[in-house]
C-alpha cells in the first residue's frame, strides 16, 4: 500500500488534478480547500470516480494560517504513512507596482512561500520515513518574470529558492522538485479576455494551453523520480526553454 | 496499451541504454535498439527486456555504427518494420578524454558526430513517422553538457551541443512533437566505475543524495518525459541535486 499525499489547495484546478490523478495512483489524499462546498463535492466525485478504493480527505483550512497548517499536518500523520507533500495553493491578484499594496504583497508570500516551508517542516520526519518527496508548484513567471506584477512574480521565483533550499536540508531521504506550469485551462485562465488567451496559444510551441491534468501526472511523475532533487520541471508547452 | 508503438533507443545494449531499453518494453512498446556488435550485450538486454515486458512486446538489437549515416536509415527502417516509431531516445555516447593542450580532431569529431549529428539524422529520418504519432524526442546529454564537463572538451561541448539540438528541434516539430533532453549526472555503468575511487568518493559526498544513480531511475525519467504531453524544449539535470536548475 503506498501512502498519502497531501495536497494543498485541492478544490480546485490544478490542485484538484493532483488530488484526482493521486488517488488514480493507489494513494489516499488529504487535500486543503477553503471552504467552497461545491467544489469540494466535485473533487471528491472525481477522485472517487477515478479510483473508489481509496481514502480521500477535504480538510478545510488557511494556509495563511499556521495553526491550521500544523492541523493538517497532524491529520496526515494520524492517517498513516506520507509519501509526498505538494505544496499547491497559490493566490493571484494580478497588479501592477503602484497598485500592489502590503497586504497583497504579504498574501501571496505567505501562501507561496511560508505556507510551503511551514508544512514541509511539519512533514519532513514523516517523509523521511517513506523516503517521500517535495513537490512545490510555482509558475514560469516565478522563472523568467511574471505578466501579473510583482507580488506574483517574486513569490512564485521564491518558491524556486525555497525548493532548492530543501533539497539540500532534507537529502538524502527526502527529495524536494518543483513545477513551473505555463497557462493551464482552469478559471484563473478563463478569466483572461478571449485576445490574451489568443495571444498565448499562437506563441507556445504546442499551440494551446495545458490541462490540469497534465501537470498532475508530470508533477507525480517528478515525485517518483529517486534520483533527481532541488530540479523545476517547467511545463508550459513550450514558451520557456530551460 | 492497445496498438503498440516502437521505441528507437540508440547504445541500448550497456548502461543508461539498456535501462531505457527495459523500462520501454517494460511500458509496453516494441523496442529496437542499437549497439556495436557486442552479442553477449545485445543478448543480456533483450533477455532483461523481455523479462519486464507483457507479453507480446518484441525486442530487437541492430548493430550501428551512429557514425555511418546509411546505418541510421537502416535503424529507423528496422523500427519502422515493427510498428508506428513513438518514441525515439537517443543514448549512445563516446568518453574520449582530452585535455586542451592535446586536442585533436579525431575525438573532437567523433564525439560531435554521436552526441549530435547522429540524433538528428536519426530524428529526420523519423520526422514524418513521429509527427503521425504525435511521439516524442528524448536526447540523454550529460550535466557536465549543461554545467562544463570535468571530462573535457570533446565530451562537455559536444554535450552542450545536444542541448541545443533539443532546443532548436523542439520548435521546429512543435506541435507534433515533443523533443527534450536528460541531463543524468553520475550513473552506475561501466564508465563510472572506471572513474578512480577517490574521484567517485569525492563527487558522491558532494551530491545532496549522496551515491551515483541507477540505470533504471534514468530509463524511468527518460520514459516518463517522453510521455508528458504539456512539456517540450526542457532539459531536465537528474544528478542527485549536484546540479540545481
Amino acid at each position: 500500500m503506498p501512502g498519502s499525499v497531501v495536497v494543498t489547495g485541492g478544490s480546485r484546478g490544478i490542485g484538484r488534478a493532483f488530488v484526482v490523478e493521486a488517488a488514480r495512483r493507489g494513494h489516499d489524499v488529504l487535500f486543503t480547500h477553503r471552504g467552497r462546498t461545491a467544489d469540494v463535492e466535485a473533487t471528491l466525485a472525481e477522485a472517487s470516480a477515478a479510483a473508489p478504493k481509496v481514502t480521500v480527505t477535504p480538510v478545510e483550512a488557511d494556509v495563511t494560517d499556521a495553526a491550521a497548517l500544523a492541523g493538517l499536518a497532524e491529520a496526515a500523520r494520524a492517517h498513516g504513512p506520507v509519501d509526498h507533500l505538494v505544496n499547491n495553493a497559490g493566490t493571484l491578484t494580478r497588479a501592477d507596482l503602484d497598485s500592489t499594496t502590503d497586504e497583497l504583497w504579504q498574501q501571496a508570500f505567505a501562501v507561496h512561500v511560508t505556507a510551503a516551508a511551514l508544512l514541509a517542516r511539519e512533514l519532513a520526519d514523516a517523509l523521511a520515513e517513506t523516503q517521500g518527496s517535495i513537490l512545490n508548484v510555482a509558475s514560469t513567471g516565478g522563472l523568467v518574470g511574471s505578466l501579473h506584477g510583482v507580488a506574483y512574480g517574486a513569490s512564485k521565483a521564491a518558491t524556486v529558492g525555497l525548493g532548492r533550499t530543501l533539497a539540500r536540508e532534507l537529502a538524502p531521504r527526502v527529495r524536494v522538485n518543483t513545477i513551473a506550469p505555463g497557462p493551464i485551462a482552469t478559471d484563473m485562465w478563463g478569466a483572461l479576455p478571449q485576445d490574451s488567451r489568443d495571444g498565448v496559444e499562437s506563441t507556445t510551441l504546442l499551440g494551446r494551453v495545458g490541462d490540469p491534468a497534465e501537470i498532475a501526472r508530470t508533477g507525480l511523475d517528478l515525485c517518483g523520480w529517486t534520483y533527481a532533487t532541488g530540479i523545476t520541471v517547467i511545463a508550459d508547452g513550450g514558451r520557456v526553454m530551460s | 496499451m492497445s496498438a503498440r508503438t516502437v521505441a528507437l533507443v540508440t547504445g541500448g545494449s550497456r548502461g543508461i541504454g539498456r535501462g531505457v531499453v527495459v523500462e520501454a518494453a517494460r511500458r509496453g512498446h516494441h523496442v529496437v535498439f542499437s549497439h556495436r556488435g557486442r552479442a553477449d550485450d545485445e543478448a543480456a538486454t533483450v533477455a532483461a527486456a523481455l523479462e519486464a515486458a507483457p507479453d507480446g512486446v518484441r525486442v530487437e538489437g541492430v548493430v550501428a555504427d551512429m557514425q555511418t549515416p546509411t546505418d541510421l536509415v537502416a535503424l529507423a527502417d528496422a523500427a519502422r518494420a515493427l510498428g508506428p516509431v513513438e518514441v525515439l531516445i537517443t543514448c549512445a555516447g563516446v568518453l574520449r578524454e582530452v585535455r586542451l593542450a592535446d586536442f585533436d580532431l579525431g575525438p573532437w569529431q567523433e564525439s560531435w558526430d554521436v552526441h549530435v549529428t547522429a540524433p538528428m539524422l536519426l530524428t529526420r529520418e523519423l520526422e514524418a513517422d513521429l509527427r503521425a504519432t504525435r511521439g516524442a524526442v528524448v536526447n540523454v546529454s550529460s550535466d557536465g553538457g549543461v554545467v562544463g564537463s570535468i571530462h573535457g572538451l570533446p565530451y562537455g561541448a559536444s554535450k552542450a551541443g545536444t542541448v541545443g539540438l533539443g532546443h532548436t528541434l523542439a520548435r521546429e516539430l512543435a506541435p507534433d512533437v515533443r523533443v527534450n533532453t536528460l541531463a543524468p549526472g553520475p550513473i552506475d555503468t561501466d564508465m563510472w566505475a572506471a572513474v578512480p575511487e577517490a574521484d567517485r568518493r569525492m563527487v558522491e559526498d558532494t551530491t545532496p543524495l549522496g551515491r551515483a544513480g541507477r540505470v533504471d531511475e534514468i530509463g524511468r525519467a527518460a520514459l516518463d518525459l517522453a510521455s508528458w504531453t504539456y512539456v517540450t524544449g526542457q532539459t531536465l539535470v537528474v544528478n542527485g541535486g549536484r546540479v540545481m536548475r
